[in-house]
C-alpha cells in the first residue's frame, strides 16, 4: 500500500494536473540521467572522424570497429577478468561476514550492540579515500598491494556497514518466536540462522549482493590506490586508452559501455528480488 | 513425563520485579491452566520453565533435577506458541521432523513418526504444504504435532488459541485436552481465558501481578474463591462484589452476621422475585438487558447505588424491560465473604 501511495505522489487517481506533472518531472530525471549513457553509446559506434566532429554529429554511420579494438586490447580483457574476479570475492566475503553479524545484532543479547549500529553508519559516512593512504603502505608491508584477495578484502569493508544494515532489517521481519521454538527442538544459533533465516530471506540476501556487486564494480579510488598492474580492475582499464598525448575516445567509450553490461545484466535478472528484497522490510502486510 | 516445580522463584527484568516468591508445583502427567489478565507475568512463568527466559533467584526443578541452567534443548519440553511459529521456509512435513533431524535421529525412523503424528492429527494431505498455505487451525495442528513428535517430558503452551475463531477454538480446546489425555504429557498451559481454564485445566493456577493468587480444581476456583481477585476473574459475568451494607441494607446484620464487610455473589444466585430460599433484599431497577438468547443478563441497580448483575433464563424475555423495577432475593447459602482491606476469603 505504502508503494503505491508514493508512486502516484501527491493526490489520489483523480488530481490530473499533479498526475501529469509528475509524469514531465520524471520524465525529465530519467532523461537527465541516462544522457551521459546515449552519449557514450554513440560515441562507441562513432567512426573516428565522426566522433570528434563538432557540432556533434547526431546522424552517423554506426561502426563496431571500437568494440573489435577491445576485443585484441590484452589490458582492458584482463581488468575485465580481474574485476570479476574481485566482485566475486567481495560479494561472497561481504555476505559471509554481514549475515552472522545481523543475525547476532537483530536477535542476540549483545553487551555494545548499539555501539555497533553506531559504528556502521560512521562507516558507511566516510570517504573511501580515506582509508586508501594508510592502507596503501600496510599493503606494500603485508604483500596484499597489487593482489585480487587484498582488493577484494579492503571493497568487501566498504560494502559490509550497508550490507549489515539491510540484512538487518530483512531478518527483523522474522518472528522471534520462530527462534524460540526452533531453540526448544535443539537449533544452535547457528543451525537457526542457516536453515531458516538465510532460506526465508532470500530476496534480501540477493538484493544485498547485487547492490554489492554494483559498488565493488563500479569503484576506482580504492582501484587506483592499492593496485598497479596485476589486479586492476576494469574501471582503470577503461582509462587505460588513455594515452600519453592521445585519447582514443572510440575505444574508452566502447569499453565503458562493455564495463557497465554485466551490472546492467545482473541488476535486470534480479530486479524482482531487489524490489522485493528492499520492500520487505518497508511494506508490512 | 516429569513433574515441575518453582521454588521460591523471582524474575526481574533490571530494577522491575515481575515475579516475586513464585512456589509452584506442576505433578507428573497433570494439565495445569497458568491464567491472568495481560501482564500477570504468566507467559513469563511459562518462559522459565522452557529455558527462554533466565531465572533471576530460586530454583526451578524438572523431573527432581535443578534446570535453571539448562538449554532449552537439553529440557526435553516441546512449546506450542500463539503464533504457531512455523518455519516459514520448510514444508508441514520438515517443520514435524525439525527436532528429530535437529537431534540427528535415523532417517527411517523421522519417516515412521512423521507419518504417526500426521495421521493421529489429520496432517496427512497436508504434509507437502508450506505453512503459508494453511488455514489457522490447520497451521495450530502442525504446531501441535511439532509438539508431540518427539515425545517430550513436559508440553508448554502459550496462549495457543487465541489467533483461532470462535468454533475453532471450541474444537482445537477439546482436542488438546483429549490429545493430553491420552499422551499424559505434564502439560503447562498459558492462557487469559477463563473459558479455557475452566474446561481444559486439571488444576489452575490464577495469577495476578507476578504472584499466584490461588491453585486448585476448577470447581475449587469457582465455589471457593480465595480472594475477591479469584472471585472476580473466574466466572463470567463475574461475581458481583460489595460492601454488605449496599447489597443488603437493614438485612446486612442478619446474612452476614457481620463476617466482614465485602460480599460475592454470583450473578446467578441472585434471584428475581421472592422465591422459596430466597432472602429478600430489596428493589432494584433495570438499567440494561443482555439477551443472550438461552440466558438474559440484567444490569440492576438498587435503592442504595450498588450496581448488580443477574444471570437468568432467556425465557424472561418480553417480561422485563429496562427502566422497570424488580425485587431481588439471593440464597445465602452462596454468599462469599471478604475482608474488605486484604480481599482473602474468610471463613
Amino acid at each position: 500500500m505504502k508503494m503505491r501511495t508514493v508512486l502516484q505522489f501527491h493526490g489520489g487517481p483523480g488530481t490530473g494536473l499533479s498526475q501529469a506533472w509528475a509524469y514531465v518531472f520524471t520524465g525529465a530525471m530519467v532523461l537527465f540521467s541516462l544522457f551521459p549513457v546515449y552519449w557514450v553509446l554513440t560515441v562507441s559506434l562513432k567512426s573516428r572522424r565522426d566522433g570528434l566532429a563538432s557540432p556533434p554529429l547526431w546522424i552517423f554511420d554506426p561502426t563496431t570497429a571500437n568494440y573489435l579494438k577491445l576485443w585484441s586490447h590484452e589490458t582492458f580483457k584482463y581488468t575485465f577478468l580481474n574485476s570479476v574476479i574481485i566482485t566475486a570475492i567481495g560479494v561472497a566475503l561481504s555476505l559471509a561476514i554481514a549475515i552472522p553479524t545481523a543475525y547476532a545484532i537483530v536477535r542476540m543479547k549483545i553487551r555494545g550492540r548499539n555501539l555497533v549500529g553506531v559504528w556502521l553508519i560512521l562507516a558507511y559516512m566516510l570517504p573511501e579515500f580515506l582509508f586508501v593512504i594508510p592502507m596503501f603502505s600496510l599493503y606494500q608491508w603485508t604483500g596484499l598491494y597489487d593482489t585480487h584477495v587484498g582488493l577484494a578484502l579492503m571493497y568487501q569493508v566498504h560494502v559490509l556497514p550497508l550490507s549489515i544494515w539491510l540484512l538487518s532489517s530483512f531478518f527483523r521481519e522474522i518472528n522471534p518466536a520462530i527462534d524460540e521454538a526452533a531453540r526448544i527442538e535443539g537449533a544452535s544459533n547457528w543451525q537457526i540462522l542457516t536453515r531458516i533465516y538465510v532460506p526465508c530471506t532470500l530476496p534480501g540476501m540477493a538484493a544485498t549482493a547485487v547492490l554489492n556487486a554494483i559498488w565493488i564494480w563500479n569503484e576506482l579510488a580504492i582501484a587506483l590506490g592499492l593496485t598497479f598492474s596485476k589486479a586492476q580492475t576494469v574501471t582503470l582499464g577503461v582509462t587505460s586508452f588513455r594515452g600519453y598525448a592521445s585519447l582514443d575516445w572510440g575505444a574508452m567509450t566502447a569499453a565503458s559501455i562493455v564495463a557497465i553490461v554485466p551490472m546492467l545484466l545482473f541488476a535486470v535478472a534480479a530486479q524482482k528480488h531487489i524490489v522485493k528484497g528492499l520492500s520487505l522490510g518497508a511494506v508490512k502486510g | 513425563m516429569r513433574d515441575i516445580r518453582f521454588l521460591d522463584v523471582a524474575k526481574s527484568y533490571g530494577d522491575v520485579e515481575v515475579i516475586s516468591g513464585l512456589d509452584l508445583y506442576v505433578r507428573e502427567g497433570e494439565f495445569m491452566v497458568l491464567v491472568g489478565p495481560s501482564g500477570c507475568a504468566k507467559s513469563t512463568t511459562l518462559r522459565m520453565i522452557a529455558g527462554l527466559e533466565t531465572i533471576s533467584s530460586g530454583d526451578l526443578m524438572i523431573g527432581g533435577e535443578r534446570a535453571n541452567h539448562l538449554s532449552p534443548a537439553q529440557r526435553n519440553i516441546s512449546m506450542v506458541f500463539q503464533s504457531y511459529a512455523l518455519f516459514p521456509n520448510m514444508t508441514v512435513r520438515d517443520n514435524l521432523s525439525f527436532g528429530l533431524r535437529i537431534r540427528k535421529t535415523d532417517p527411517a525412523t523421522v519417516k515412521s513418526e512423521v507419518v504417526r503424528v500426521a495421521d493421529t492429527l489429520g496432517l496427512g494431505d497436508l504434509l507437502g504444504r508450506k505453512p503459508r498455505q494453511l488455514s489457522g487451525g490447520q497451521a495450530q495442528r502442525v504446531a501441535l504435532g511439532r509438539a508431540m513428535i518427539r515425545r517430550p517430558d513436559a508440553f508448554l503452551f502459550d496462549e495457543p488459541l487465541s489467533n483461532l475463531d470462535a468454533e475453532l477454538r471450541v474444537q482445537m480446546r477439546g482436542e488438546i485436552s483429549e490429545m493430553q489425555r491420552q499422551l499424559t504429557t505434564t502439560t503447562v498451559y498459558v492462557t487469559h481465558d477463563q473459558v479455557e481454564a475452566m474446561t481444559m485445566g486439571d488444576r489452575i493456577a490464577v495469577m495476578n501481578q507476578g504472584r499466584i493468587m490461588q491453585i486448585g480444581v476448577p470447581t475449587e476456583l469457582y465455589e471457593q474463591p480465595a480472594n475477591t481477585f479469584v472471585a472476580g476473574f473466574i466466572g463470567s459475568p463475574r461475581m458481583n462484589l460489595l460492601d454488605a451494607k449496599d447489597l443488603l441494607g437493614d438485612a446486612a446484620a442478619t446474612v452476614a452476621h457481620g463476617r466482614g464487610s465485602t460480599l460475592g455473589i454470583r450473578p446467578e444466585h441472585l434471584l428475581i422475585g421472592l422465591t422459596e430460599g430466597g432472602v429478600p433484599i430489596g428493589a432494584a431497577r433495570v438499567n440494561r438487558i443482555e439477551d443472550l438468547g438461552h440466558e438474559a443478563l440484567l444490569h440492576l441497580s438498587n435503592a442504595r447505588g450498588a450496581h448488580l448483575t443477574v444471570r437468568t433464563s432467556g425465557d424472561i424475555r418480553g417480561t422485563v424491560r429496562a427502566g422497570e423495577t424488580l425485587s431481588l432475593a439471593l440464597r445465602p447459602d452462596r454468599l462469599h465473604f471478604f475482608d474488605s482491606t486484604t480481599g482473602e476469603r474468610l471463613p
